[in-house]
């Protein structure tokens, strides 16, 4: 007698992966998450250094024009080697060209300000005193002395210049200040 | 089979995934645009300061330091050409990376013939479907030097 063969296939609703699908797919899996991860770590942290880049020259061409507006409107200026040769309110013995440059205006009250532009290690340092009260003092990081150069200010044209580089992590920004101080016009 | 006991089918998570994948490209590709832009604003800015840099030059600085001669022709090309862009060079060996920069986005500083106002032409780099294009920015002199 002949007895009905069992079959082993199961209906189509309870068919199921084999392992060698499984794990194929799991590589596949694995392949694409890990490059669009990659991708993706890769154009954030050129994003993070585009925006640093962004932030460091608008903090530097602040500087820029905050020196020039300076610069011409100072009714007395010097420039000395460092900051340790300048003495408060006693403006002389200036140099050609330093690392320190004070600028003092006198505005129609009679209110004296004093503004001190200083390179200091990697860093530029602006202060800025109104009638001998209340400093207010900011740091502008990443600056450096261009090649060739020597010192940040000079007077060699017969008028202020600066000049000072910004190491970004994209790329270097070149500045370049000069101004004519209105006394010397 | 009930329909709370029914999850996502293989197929449809390989298919999200690579959706994910998809958009995560399709961003990254629309920073790099917004890299773009704002790599172009601060070309545009560069030429602002050094143009104003070159005015102030011209009014004030002795005749023999001037950028241009009286007749318009340039007197210290340092002043008048260079480069706006200074990316740092990316050596395909990281370790030979001895942080030097290239000079690339050329400028040029022009007079015009009556002296009244300065040109700076640059040719700002093409991105994907965005064609070179040749940028100007001018100022012009005042009777009394001021800024521009």
């Amino acid at each position: 007698m002949d007895h009905p063969r069992p079959t082993t296939a199961a209906p189509a609703a309870e068919r199921a992966f084999t392992l060698v699908e499984l794990l194929a797919a799991l590589g596949a899996m694995v392949v694409v998450l890990g490059a669009a991860t990659g991708f993706l770590l890769t154009a954030l942290l050129r994003e993070n250094a585009v925006l640093e880049a962004e932030r460091l020259e608008a903090m530097h061409d602040d500087l820029a024009q905050i020196m020039v507006r300076t610069v011409k409107t100072a009714a007395a200026f010097q420039i000395y080697t460092d900051k340790s040769q300048y003495h408060p309110g006693r403006s002389e013995n200036g140099v050609r060209t330093g690392n320190f440059l004070v600028c003092v205006r006198t505005d129609a009250d009679g209110t004296q300000t004093e503004s001190d532009f200083e390179l200091s290690g990697q860093g530029i340092i602006y202060t800025k005193t109104v009638a001998a009260g209340t400093a207010t003092t900011k740091t502008y990081a990443n600056a450096r002395i261009p090649a060739g150069s020597v010192n940040l200010f000079n007077t060699d044209l017969g008028m202020v210049q600066a000049a000072w580089e910004v190491q970004t992590r994209q790329d270097l920004v070149p500045f370049r200040v000069c101004a004519m101080p209105l006394v010397m016009r | 089979m009930q329909w709370r006991e029914k999850g996502f089918s293989l197929v449809e998570v390989l298919a999200s995934v690579l959706v994910l994948a998809s958009a995560s490209v399709a961003i990254t590709a629309g920073w790099r645009l917004a890299d773009y832009k704002e790599l172009a604003m601060r070309l545009d800015d560069r030429a602002g300061r050094l143009l104003r840099e070159c005015y102030e030059m011209q009014t004030f600085a002795p005749a023999e330091s001037k950028p241009f001669k009286a007749a318009g022709t340039p007197n210290n090309q340092s002043l008048v050409q260079g480069f706006l862009y200074h990316p740092r060079a990316q050596p395909s060996d990281p370790a030979q990376d001895r942080g030097t920069y290239l000079d690339v986005v050329p400028y040029t500083i022009s007079i015009s013939p009556d002296g009244k106002s300065m040109e700076l032409r640059y040719e700002l780099p093409g991105f994907g479907r965005i064609r070179q294009q040749s940028m100007r920015r001018s100022a012009g002199f005042n009777p009394q030097p001021l800024d521009p």
